[in-house]
């Protein structure tokens, strides 16, 4: 690893990667994508499964209209062209996860093609195309045997396959994100990349800068977390390189990645790969997609993350930054409303934003809450903004509570409370203690008077140091400027 | 009451439905007669009594609350193919030795609703490959007219019990013939309906796009009856037409001046001379009940079966892989690795045609060879359906030999694949097209073999073939074609 | 008609492909067979067909494939296909170790 990064930015002076991406979403329908069974996870082996999923001899698959309307819901979202029909297809090969001895997916006329998602920087990656297809079993691995358990089997899939349009391991992960949170605000995916409900393989090459043509590429598999997508191609990169440099070619094979060893290793080459003998599905007739069709499923197409952007920026008065951070994820984009909506009267919706994308985000990453269900919620955001805004307690203060409240939880009010943290707002206490700090500083007050105004900060952070922050800093400040212009 | 070959499937169910006939009677008449004749044809895989007796019982609940069932009290034999809940389905197979489903298949449900008693399962062809059912891995079926020749295939056993009057009727599958060849072999009447017209749902497939269901019976009447209860959409068969209701027996109609097409193209030297002549004479009789004939060409009908041999295995090919000893069926016990349990236990299971099918649909599904076979026999087969929508355009009917020969000797072509393959002759066309076909007896060589007319329609046309079969069949009953006087001696 | 020739290798892969284990003589008899039909299957390639370069099977009929609601239907009990497995650990099925990915 250390010399990936060391040799990395030399590499990439002299080649370019070529990377293209194929992601597989486990779409959120009830049922199973060809039979009835339901699709609910972790129930014991095989008790999710009926004679279709198991391929038992005889049973045909039918077609579940929800996946198709999942389907057509992506293909919207990336401005995709939908085709009027597809066509299914068998895919072949023995595994024991696949029980028929053939995957039911899209091969050459899929449902959904030329599609693009665009980067932060403003670049569009294009989407091939994307299909629908059904998911394998799982294989789990013993001493001595493997278990098969079908439960997963069938669940619908649609893989997403991007052109060769990202350049580097960054850009692999950021087009990852992007299309994960997607999925997840068009309700169709839950994107969870660890349980395999969102999952990524890429092709890598390189090429020498300046050259057109395309190196071999190698494929690797199985990437189940954003950084070890990111360090697989960064690996991949530098042994390509590594293999040419020294006078080697680059063998078109099959990867996996160790996330232990950060090292990508061979399954298998071009030449033991499948034969997959494709040919189309005769159990099915072709999938039929009309416009009105399209147009129903747009009516049902929820609030994408570029309009929720824009929404931002024009009714809360956010930066352009802000409301993307505040979007990136659609439960975040939700938690940041609610704030607003349970504060908006007391405290400005920007605030609400920089607390959110602070104070708030950062615990979140630091202390890895999920998102759905943080510690905090938006009703206590909400409360301690609400605090600020009416004066009870210093943004200062308000710091010290939120930690408290990620450290140990509990509400804003009562930590408050119980702390002894509220706000001093008593004109008298003010000025005595205003007075107090100015005689023990008094050389600072001459200076101050002889025209150093500058000096005013140092008067207010001593003021606050003695009041531990509780007073209303703008009241001190009024106060402390009342008194040191007070003519001697 | 019942006495061999005389009784109808029709007349069955009105005479338990009118309660002059008992079910417990007509199950053990046919019992009696698989008791002492099935071991001789070899045409049972299954037969168990303890079931009958609960497919009566269950049969006489039904009646208690159910008046008029179309098969009341009906025996239904069906090919090992049909899925059975509880009961075995091999098909013909070492690799399905033991296997039983969990489900029923769509046609065993519906023959269940219509009062029907489920009556064993009948030997084929292993996987409904071939055209004599050598293939079995349990031996092959006996003709019931000459126990030294073969039934016809794959749905031998379908055909021998209803010649021999084990049931009065039975189901097969066609995928090429295999329901029209062996009915013209052993003398009965064989309907292969429409693709799509009945589900396919928990028939093991052969050639998915090519396979249908359909009844063995020794009369077109009892054909259209069957069909009546079969026909119609299912929700669980994708390619099964939702408007695919049939009222096939109500509206039977023998008396249609219809228009009959001969082909040019199924003149052969193939072609046994004394089944010409009985196509002559079956047009004959057409012609004297009003129907107009009209000479025909199928230009691409000479590419049906090469074009057959690349679809119908390709979609074998893929179809029986998942027979892999892992969920269920024949496990190899020589293998230490995954490989070698696939290989063995598939190497061990299948039969020497059905290998033989694999491999020539995995050949022709290939990397490199796929646009060369796969890719143009689907070309083929649609100008061999275009030729067929155009004939009909002309006619209402097309009039074949269903066989190019009668019931050859067991072991007489087992080792030269294309004159197996070339038994197929007249009958792969309509699995290629997707149209209905129906095979009934015309009389018999001099040898006392039974020969088979085939009748085709256009797709969805399942009703005028029964009514053109009708008509030739009220015809020539008692008039040198097969009929009650003429049956096999099995003594 | 020059037809393919399928060689010993040729059908030593289909085999593997197929998951076949095949003995020297029947490597010789289905390499004699295959070759038979597919001399007779050649016979396909000389059809002169008025179907256009982008004509495709699979839409030529004009239908369209059924699609069901999304509604769950209870799964099969277990013990109605576990009893036909030829090995099972618990409810999930028995393979050897699998290797090789
Ligand atoms: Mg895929
Ligand atoms: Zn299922």
């Amino acid at each position: 690893m250390s010399k990936i990064n060391q040799t990395s930015p030399s590499v990439l002076d002299r080649y370019e990667a070529v990377i293209g991406l194929e992601v597989h979403c486990q779409l959120k329908t009830n049922t199973k994508l060809f039979c009835s069974c339901t699709t609910k996870f972790g129930e014991l082996p095989n008790h999710n499964t009926c004679e279709v999923c198991l391929g038992l001899p005889g049973v045909l698959p039918v077609l579940n209209r929800q996946a198709v309307d999942f389907a057509i819901r992506f293909a919207l979202a990336v401005k995709a062209k939908l085709n009027e029909k597809s066509v299914f297809s068998r895919k072949q090969y023995f595994y024991p996860d696949l029980p028929k001895g053939y995957q039911i997916s899209q091969y050459d006329l899929p449902y959904c093609e030329k599609g693009e998602l665009k980067l932060a920087s403003g670049k569009t990656i294009r989407i091939t195309r994307a299909h629908l297809e059904e998911d394998a079993g799982k294989n789990v691995h013993g001493d001595q045997s493997s278990y098969v358990d079908l439960n997963r089997a069938g669940v619908a899939l649609i893989e997403i396959v991007s052109e060769p349009d990202i350049r580097l391991p960054s850009e692999a992960a950021e087009y990852l994100k992007k299309l994960r949170s997607l999925v997840r605000y068009l309700e169709i995916c839950d994107g969870n990349l660890e349980e395999g409900s969102f999952r990524c393989d890429a092709n890598v090459s390189i090429r020498p800068r300046g050259q057109e043509k395309l190196g071999t590429r190698c494929e690797i598999k199985n990437l189940n977390s954003f950084r070890n997508i990111e360090r697989a191609i960064q690996y991949e990169i530098i042994r390509q390189a590594d293999v040419i440099d020294s006078g080697g070619k680059i063998i078109q094979q099959t990867l996996s990645f160790d996330a232990a060893t950060g090292k990508t290793a061979s399954m298998r080459s071009k030449e033991e790969s499948h034969d997959y003998r494709y040919f189309p599905e005769p159990d099915l007739k072709p999938l039929f997609i009309d416009e009105k069709r399209i147009a129903h499923v747009k009516l049902s197409l929820p609030e994408l993350p570029e309009a929720r952007a824009s929404r931002f920026q024009e009714a809360y008065g956010l930066s352009e930054y802000d409301a993307g951070v505040l979007t990136a994820e659609k439960e975040l984009a939700a938690f940041y409303e609610d704030v607003v909506q349970k504060s908006q009267s007391k405290v400005s919706p920007k605030i609400a934003a920089n607390w959110v994308c602070s104070e708030f985000l950062r615990e979140l990453n630091n202390r890895e809450w999920d998102i759905c269900h943080p510690p905090i919620s938006s009703s206590d955001m909400a409360e301690l903004l609400v605090l600020i805004g009416t004066d009870k307690i210093s943004g200062k203060i308000a710091k010290t509570v939120f930690e408290e409240m990620a450290e140990k939880g509990g509400k804003p009010q009562e930590i408050v409370e119980k702390k002894g943290l509220t706000q001093v707002v008593d004109e008298g206490a003010i000025q005595a203690l205003i007075a107090k700090v100015l005689k023990e500083n008094e050389g600072q007050v001459q200076e101050y008077q002889s025209g150093k105004v500058k000096l005013f900060g140092f008067f207010v952070g001593e003021v606050m140091k003695a009041c531990q922050g509780k007073m209303n800093p703008g009241l001190v400040n009024e106060a402390l400027k009342a008194q040191l212009n007070q003519p001697k | 009451m019942l006495e061999a070959f005389q009784s109808s499937v029709k007349n069955i169910a009105k005479h338990v439905n009118d309660g002059s006939q008992k079910v417990d009677d007509v199950a053990e008449f046919y019992m009696k007669r698989v008791q002492t004749l099935g071991k001789k044809l070899n045409s049972h895989l299954f037969f168990d009594e303890k079931i009958i007796e609960s497919e009566v019982e269950r049969v006489k609940n039904l009646l208690k609350t159910q008046k008029n069932l179309p098969l009341a009290g009906v025996p239904v034999s069906l090919k090992d193919n049909l899925c059975t809940k509880g009961m075995p389905t091999t098909c013909g197979s070492k690799i399905l030795e033991n296997y039983i489903p969990p489900y029923d298949a769509e046609v065993v449900r519906r023959l269940k609703d219509a009062g029907a008693l489920i009556f064993g399962k009948l030997n084929m062809d292993e996987f409904a490959m071939g055209s004599s059912n050598e293939n079995s891995a349990y031996g092959p079926v006996k003709n019931p007219w000459d126990l030294s020749r073969v039934p016809g295939g794959s749905s031998g056993g379908s055909a021998a019990v209803v010649a021999a009057d084990l049931a009065p009727c039975s189901l097969g599958s066609d995928t090429g013939g295999s329901i029209r060849q062996p009915a013209a072999l052993c003398g009965v009447v064989g309907l292969k309906p429409t693709y799509g017209r009945v589900s396919r749902y928990g028939l093991v497939a052969y050639g998915s796009s090519l396979d249908q269901v359909g009844p063995f019976t020794r009369s077109v009447a009892d054909s259209a009856l069957l069909l009546q209860v079969l026909a119609g959409w299912d929700r669980r068969d994708s390619t099964s037409r939702n408007d695919a209701e049939i009222k096939s027996f109500d509206a039977l109609n023998g008396q249609r001046k219809l228009k009959i097409g001969y082909v040019k193209e199924f003149d052969s030297d193939q072609l046994n001379p004394e089944i010409k002549a009985a196509m002559s004479q079956a047009l004959e009789v057409y012609k004297s009940q009003g129907c107009e004939i009209v000479e025909l060409s199928l230009p691409n009908i000479g590419y049906s079966i090469p074009t057959y041999y690349v679809v119908a295995t390709a979609e074998a090919s893929a179809n029986l892989a998942r027979f892999d000893g892992v969920r269920y069926g024949h496990r190899s016990t020589h293998h230490t690795t995954l490989n070698e349990l696939y290989e063995a236990s598939r190497s061990e299971g299948f039969g020497k045609e059905v290998k033989q099918r694999i491999m020539l649909g995995t050949f022709a599904l290939s990397s490199g060879y796929y646009d060369a076979y796969y890719g143009s026999a689907l070309r083929t087969r649609e100008m061999i359906r275009q030729d067929f929508a155009k004939a009909f355009a002309k006619v209402d009917v097309i009039a074949s030999p269903t066989s190019p020969t009668t019931a050859f000797k067991i072991g007489e072509k087992s080792n030269d694949p294309m004159s197996m393959y070339l038994s197929d002759i007249y009958t792969i066309a309509t699995n290629l097209a997707g149209i209905p076909g129906i095979s009934i007896p015309c009389g018999f060589d001099k040898a006392g073999l039974p020969m088979g007319l085939q009748l085709m329609s256009a797709a969805w046309n399942d009703q005028t073939l029964l009514d053109c079969a009708l008509m030739y069949e009220e015809k020539t009953r008692g008039n040198g074609g097969w009929n009650e006087q003429n049956k096999p001696n099995l003594s | 008609m020059s037809g393919v020739v399928i060689d010993e290798k040729t059908v030593k892969n289909v085999a593997k492909l197929a998951r076949l284990k095949l003995t020297d003589e029947e490597t010789r008899y289905y390499e004699k067979h295959l070759n038979v039909v597919f001399q007779y299957v050649e016979k396909i390639k000389s059809l002169k067909d008025n179907l256009g370069s982008d004509w495709r099977a699979d839409l030529s009929s004009g239908e369209h494939t059924p699609e069901r609601d999304d509604v769950i239907i209870a799964s099969l009990p277990t013990d109605e296909f576990l009893s036909q497995a030829p090995k099972k650990i618990g409810t999930a099925f028995q393979v050897p170790k699998i290797l090789d990915q």
